[in-house]
């Protein structure tokens, strides 16, 4: 076996056993794609590259309907039956 | 070992690069990052904006690696009626823009797209698309550290029917996506 054999870790899969092993990302999961598996892409396929990212987390400053002034909006959250009338009230 | 990214954001006239790694981005209507200056509901028929934010993909470490296929997309739809993400990718870095206004106003709800930047035209202007959507926007490949690919010029439209009121609220998040080979 080479250095390099990109299914020197890698598993066979139930039921795809006539596919060879299949190249596992870093959690080591199959990929599951039978491009992936060693009877298909032979002992010379690259290993799989998990895709990389980045994110950025968005947010509006402050969402301002003229409708509904903001205190207003505020006290219907804090006590959401002050505008209800009781008999106190009348 | 993998390659080391943050995503740039761009401000001021020269621009400024900051990396802002997974930090909040606001959509307000002052050329910073965090500002909290609001970008008003419409009261009838219509869609205000944001001062448009500016970011592009920094990479600090290749680790022997090449970056390819980026692309940017939400990770979620827009979960407060009313809003809406928008964006460009097509200017290079040698195009950008300081914003000092917002795009001007629509006249409909969220579905003409903004002139970006402020005072430009909206061709090529889409909204982000939704995570597995997207289209490459630089292909690469990058081997070496530093900014690279176009300029991802952002802007958050809030219509008229919009009836949040009181408090900041979420938008989705932003994702950069590639390849490391």
């Amino acid at each position: 076996m080479s250095e390099n054999d990109p299914f020197a870790n890698a598993v066979t899969v139930p039921g795809l056993e006539h596919l060879g092993r299949a190249i596992v990302d870093e959690a080591g999961v199959p990929s599951g794609s039978p491009a992936n598996f060693e009877a298909t892409r032979g002992k010379g396929a690259e290993p799989l590259t998990p895709e990389a990212y980045a994110d950025i987390v968005t947010a509006i400053a402050a969402d301002l309907d003229p409708n509904k002034p903001v205190d207003e909006a505020h006290a219907w959250a804090a006590d959401p039956e002050s505008n209800v009338t009781t008999p106190d009230d009348a | 070992m993998a390659m080391t990214v943050a995503i740039a954001y761009l401000n001021g006239a020269g621009p400024s690069q900051t990396d802002i790694g997974a930090t909040t981005a606001v959509w307000n209507r002052v050329d910073t990052l965090t500002g909290t200056t609001v970008v008003p509901t419409p009261t009838s028929t219509g869609t205000n904006f944001s001062y448009v934010k500016v970011f592009q993909v920094h990479i600090t470490a290749t680790g022997s690696l090449a970056m390819s296929a980026v692309k940017v997309e939400k990770v979620a739809s827009e979960a407060t009626t009313g809003t809406k993400l928008w964006h460009r990718s097509d200017h290079a870095v040698g195009s950008y823009v300081q914003s000092t206004a917002a795009p001007a106003a629509t006249g409909d709800n969220n579905t003409t797209a903004p002139v970006i930047p402020a005072g430009g035209n909206n061709t090529n202007v889409i909204a982000f698309p939704a995570l597995g959507a997207g289209a490459t926007y630089a292909a690469g490949p990058f081997s070496s550290t530093g900014y690279v690919g176009n300029l991802v010029e952002a802007t958050c439209g809030v219509d008229a029917t919009n009836t949040t009121a009181g408090a900041a609220v979420s938008t989705p998040t932003l994702r950069w996506t590639w390849t490391e080979s």
